[in-house]
């Protein structure tokens, strides 16, 4: 089935337009990321992709087929591709049973069944908890299950619905190598949703940027993320993006001249115009000169205070505008304050070229 | 928002308090009346004779008459527990043993009325002109050996039953439901026992007071034999000892009888008519004819009533407890595993258990069905088409069973449309009322179980390529731990309902009498302590089928 085709896809749910001419395509063998903050459509598009839903207009097809909504051909359908889900859904009963799910409904026989699930398990690492009910898994673990419930039918189409989202690093990792080794080894063709740019970065050939139901942009990773558009900023919620022109120096580090005198050096090489940013996070404010390792340092004063909670964001001017979080606790103890003359410094590593 | 509800709460909590208070205080200012209570049978109840009496006696007193009317055995035995200051009751053996006992004192005879034998106009047995009462229960008995006759007994220790059952003894016979086919021990009271003469064609001894009021329905029964001097029933007044229950009213206990038993009252009693014809004829003052109908100390008694001038005597002393022998008397029945007790626990566990399986046979196909129909719903007439039916199925889930027997009954007695069938009194019957009231439960409970089972399994199923089919099964196994729940508490329901099995089971002994209308027969009888044995019984079906439960769902987490 794969080559999927999507053609002026709209659907609206009471009245309210979720998804607006949606157009994309996706080859065989492919991991198509979408991307888009929360309610831009994306889980919308992969219910219609696994036949959960009608589109109010617009069509889709697999092979150069379009699909037709009768019951029978959206079984058969639904029976080559599998999806897993942003919220971990499992029936409460064990996880052989769980992953044996899709094969008994199939009509599989035992020992067939016996020996996919175990194999199964073994990739997403939970050989050994057959007999576990699924819904005593920790949020990882029960992510896990379902992909493995998903994987073990051998589907040609994998949809994924922010597979990690809200998993700590290690399940990410364990679910990022599984999906990259099953696109390389099964040739399995996968849709993925996800806000997380880095992930659709390292995982997708193709990406699309989807805001407000509607396309924005669609090429490779490169392609989209190099240029990004405002959009995409702000969805990223990325704060300290500059741009400005960039060389390499001799110590194999980046220079990048952002305008008003402010010059940022960055560990990876790049020349050219290039956008980059700093996590606020990645900043340590001091109200004396820094003696440090970290290569970019910069006076400021104080603009703006906005208490966030148990952290304090600051924007601090020093020619461009910077925002920096620390801790409430660290705002106390230096006893900063607005207008006050501070010092800023983050290092080479801290600057992210996109 | 948690403040704000538990605020309304309070408001709520304080308003029925304060409601509750002024009730109280109502209730309390309202008191300075003068309470007294009487004990009596039903039938002079039933007959319309206090309500006729008491009136008058009310205003020359300033009193309340509190009128409890029961059985002759338990009128008795509120009396012995001191919760009523005199007994009118018709029960000469009974009444003399209260007097023995010193519960009751200055027993007087009031007046009497008769008894008459009814039976089919038929009259299988061939007994109608016969004088002798002896020789018609013998030829009844005769007819029922041959299967032509059905004898019912009220079987109720009523002031009737023990008549019956001392004609029987004359006869030199001791029937009962173990023993004969055509004898039916009924446990009711007289109308009931009259309407399940009519619809079986049989046999009964009943008052000529319940028979007039009765007549006109009872189009298969007729009077076949009276006016022999046994059929006399005489009814005895006895105050309550002011020594044995001390805060008893024995003033206005006395008072009542000198009324009963004064010129005036006799009068009013002899005046006292029913369909045309004389319920009750006075004989306090006919000092022979009450001798002979079993008062000796006729004449001195009523002497000693006209010459008091109401007085109270009081003394203290102390009383049994008829809870706590009620409570040894049940562990005895139970750990002896009584067969009449064992048999009544297996008919409840047989009559509920049938009940509930049938019921679940039908009705978690039609809960799941209905559940399941709440995912969908895009068209309109549809969704009106689901809320009514939801709607029906919850209204239908508190039906009051004593309706559903009434219902039932009505269907299967003999002019009903489903009379020919003959299941009336039979377990059957029983069965048949349960199954209809469990069949909203379990529809219920599995509908909201299987709508509460997250849309999102629903579409996991789907996605992961089941069918139609196969979703909706999954969609049960997620709501199985709902439809055990549905399940048990039908049971629970069934199992513990009363007034559906008592109207169209009869309470039969040996036969259609189960554990909670066994209680409440027994109670009536003021056998405690069976009563007490049986709702032990009951309770501990219920731990048991709970626990049950909790294991499975305990378990139910692990797989």
């Amino acid at each position: 089935m794969p080559f999927i085709e999507v053609q002026n896809l709209c659907k609206e749910y009471s009245g309210k337009r979720v998804l607006r001419d949606v157009n994309f395509r996706v080859q065989d063998e492919e991991i198509f990321a979408i991307i888009g903050p929360n309610g831009a459509g994306k889980t919308t598009l992969l219910r219609l992709l696994n036949l959960l839903d009608e589109p109010s207009s617009g069509t889709i097809s697999f092979d150069r087929a379009v699909v037709d909504y009768s019951v029978k051909s959206r079984l058969a359908l639904r029976r080559r591709m599998s999806m897993v889900f942003q919220q971990t859904i499992l029936f409460n009963m064990s996880v052989f049973d769980n992953v044996a799910y899709g094969l008994k409904i199939r009509g599989e026989n035992g020992r067939s069944i016996d020996r996919k699930v175990k194999e199964v398990l073994e990739l997403v690492q939970l050989s050994g908890f057959e007999h576990k009910n699924a819904l005593s898994l920790s949020g990882g673990e029960a992510q896990r299950v379902a992909l493995a419930q998903a994987l073990v039918v051998e589907p040609e189409l994998l949809l994924l619905d922010e597979p990690t989202a809200n998993l700590d690093p290690k399940n990410i990792f364990i679910i990022e190598k599984v999906l990259s080794w099953v696109n390389r080894e099964r040739k399995t063709t996968m849709v993925m949703a996800t806000h997380n740019m880095f992930q659709a970065e390292t995982l997708a050939k193709k990406v699309g940027f989807l805001l407000d139901g509607k396309m924005e942009k669609i090429g490779t990773a490169q392609e989209v993320f190099d240029a990004p558009s405002k959009h995409l900023i702000d969805f990223a919620r990325l704060e300290n993006v500059f741009s400005g022109n960039s060389r390499i120096l001799e110590e194999g580090t980046s220079l990048i001249d952002i305008g008003d005198g402010i010059q940022i050096e960055a560990a990876t090489r790049k020349s050219g115009n290039v956008t980059i940013f700093v996590r606020p996070e990645d900043i340590i404010l001091s109200r004396k000169p820094i003696v440090s390792s970290a290569r970019n340092v910069f006076k400021g004063k104080i603009v703006e205070i906005s208490d966030m909670g148990s952290v304090v964001k600051l924007k601090i001017d020093s020619g461009k505008r910077f925002i920096v979080q620390i801790t409430k606790r660290s705002f106390h103890e230096m006893r900063l304050n607005i207008h006050l003359e501070v010092f800023l410094a983050f290092k080479a590593s801290s600057v992210n070229i996109i | 928002m948690v403040i704000k509800i538990s605020r309304n709460l309070l408001i709520i909590f304080l308003l029925f308090v304060i409601a509750l208070g002024g009730a109280l205080a109502f209730e309390y200012f309202q008191q300075p009346m003068e309470h007294f209570r009487l004990a009596t049978t039903t039938s002079t109840y039933d007959s319309g004779l206090l309500d006729y009496l008491t009136p008058i006696f009310e205003t020359k007193h300033n009193v309340k008459v509190d009128v409890v009317s029961v059985g002759t055995g338990q009128a008795i035995e509120i009396a012995r527990r001191g919760d009523a200051d005199m007994v009118l009751v018709h029960a000469k053996e009974l009444e003399e043993v209260f007097v023995r006992d010193g519960y009751g004192v200055h027993r007087v005879g009031v007046m009497y009325n008769d008894f008459v034998i009814i039976g089919p106009t038929s009259d299988s047995a061939g007994i109608k002109g016969i004088m002798n009462v002896t020789e018609a229960f013998m030829k009844v008995a005769e007819s029922g050996a041959e299967g032509k006759a059905v004898f019912i007994s009220r079987a109720d220790k009523s002031g009737t039953n023990l008549l019956e059952l001392k004609i029987w003894a004359q006869a030199g016979m001791y029937p009962s439901n173990s023993t004969c086919v055509w004898y039916w021990e009924a446990g009711a009271g007289m109308g009931t026992v009259l309407r399940m003469a009519n619809e079986k064609r049989a046999y009964t001894l009943t008052d000529r007071g319940t028979w007039l009021s009765f007549k006109s329905q009872l189009t298969n029964l007729a009077v076949l034999v009276e006016n022999d001097e046994i059929l006399l029933n005489p009814y005895g007044a006895i105050p309550v000892n002011p020594e044995r229950h001390p805060q008893s009213n024995f003033r206005m206990a006395v008072s009542f009888v000198k009324f009963l038993i004064s010129e005036e009252g006799q009068k009013l009693i002899a005046d006292f008519k029913k369909e045309g014809g004389t319920l009750f004829i006075p004989m306090a003052r006919n000092f022979k004819l009450a001798q002979t109908l079993g008062f000796p100390n006729q004449e001195q008694e009523v002497a000693w009533y006209d010459a008091q001038i109401a007085s109270s005597v009081m003394d203290l002393s102390h009383s049994s407890n008829p809870v706590l022998e009620g409570f040894f008397k049940a562990m005895e029945l139970i750990i002896s595993l009584n067969p009449e007790v064992l048999s009544i626990t297996l008919l409840s566990l047989r009559v509920s258990g049938t009940a509930v399986l049938l019921g679940s046979i039908v009705s978690v196909p039609l809960g799941a069905f209905l559940g399941l129909r709440g995912f969908k719903g895009k068209r309109p007439l549809l969704n009106l088409i689901n809320v009514l039916s939801r709607n029906i199925v919850n209204t239908f889930m508190g039906l009051p069973p004593v309706v559903v027997g009434l219902t039932v009954y009505l269907l299967l007695s003999v002019s009903g449309p489903l009379g020919p069938l003959q299941l009336l009194y039979t377990p059957t019957a029983m069965i048949i009322a349960q199954l209809i009231m469990v069949i909203p439960i379990i529809t219920g409970v599995t509908m909201s179980a299987v709508g509460s089972v997250d849309k999102a399994v629903r579409e996991r199923a789907f996605s992961l390529g089941a069918t139609e089919w196969q979703t909706a099964l999954i969609v049960l196994r997620e709501a199985r731990m709902g439809l055990l729940t549905a399940i048990v508490a039908a049971f629970g329901a069934a199992i513990s309902e009363v007034g559906g099995i008592m109207i169209v089971g009869g309470n039969i002994r040996w036969s259609t009498r189960v554990l909670t209308t066994a209680i409440v027969y027994e109670t009536e009888l003021g056998e405690f302590g069976v009563a007490i044995a049986l709702g032990i019984i009951l309770l501990s079906l219920a731990f048991v089928v709970n626990f049950a439960l909790t294991y499975l769902q305990l378990k139910g987490v692990g797989r």
